[in-house]
């Protein structure tokens, strides 16, 4: 929405890294929303898939990625609990304010 | 939410870790922690008082607790780190923030008493904007 800045100080970002070696990991994201968080970290992995139920977050997500990182971007809708993807694809899983 | 994380216990590679980012309300099972607003006037954050939440708004967060901890309980995760921390939200006005919680935090809701005091110093500062903190956790566990 405009005129609301989330987390302007990155604190978020910086636990999380502080915690996870995300540095060119293969990562899943449970829950991006419109990708807020998926923007600040996918500078570092190697790649990330971003799930939403929200088929209305998800076109906002894909709208708003930057495009340096779309190659290795992807956002799907989906749930948590309906994930089809193949056994140990990811290296992280990251359920963002999701459970 | 037991299910979701059998799930991504069976994408993850081993060893893998999850991180369960999400607020924190429920460190004692007793009280919910508030939610801090302020209005910020050149830098200075002044109290404002809290916004309150539902109780199932509340109860969804005890749950999602509940669930991490029978995933550790069922050995598929390791518990490796927590963090608590205080994250930040800045609206411009209050009528963004008012919309924000109609549209958006919608287990949310300004009590009069607060939203009094907001106007009150939105209006002796015009150009102070609205800071919201709110506690957050995150859940570091390690594939077993």
């Amino acid at each position: 929405m405009r005129g609301v800045r989330t987390d302007p100080e990155r604190l978020e970002v910086r636990i999380l890294l502080r915690h996870a070696p995300l540095r060119g990991a293969r990562v899943l994201e449970v829950g991006c929303g419109d990708g807020r968080l998926t923007r600040r970290i996918a500078g570092v992995v190697q790649s990330l898939v971003g799930v939403d139920p929200d088929t209305g977050q998800i076109e906002r997500a894909k709208r708003l990625l930057p495009a340096r990182v779309r190659g290795k971007i992807e956002f799907q809708v989906g749930h948590a609990e309906t994930l089809r993807f193949p056994g140990q694809s990811f290296q992280a899983v990251i359920f963002s304010w999701s459970l | 939410m037991v299910h979701a994380l059998t799930k991504a216990h069976r994408v993850l590679a081993s060893p893998g870790l999850l991180l369960d980012l999400r607020p924190d309300r429920d460190p004692g099972g007793r009280r919910a922690k508030p939610l801090d607003t302020y209005v910020v006037i050149e830098g200075s954050h002044v109290e404002a008082g809290a916004l309150v939440e539902t109780p199932s708004y509340y109860a969804d967060f005890v749950a999602g607790d509940r669930a991490v901890q029978r995933v550790i309980r069922q050995r598929l995760f390791g518990l490796q780190a927590v963090e608590i921390f205080r994250l930040r939200w800045y609206f411009r006005t209050l009528d963004i923030l008012e919309q924000t919680l109609a549209e958006d935090w919608t287990g949310t809701a300004l009590p009069a008493s607060v939203r009094r005091r907001l106007t009150g110093l939105l209006n002796a500062h015009p150009k102070a904007q609205i800071a919201v903190t709110e506690t957050f956790r995150l859940n570091v566990l390690r594939k077993r």
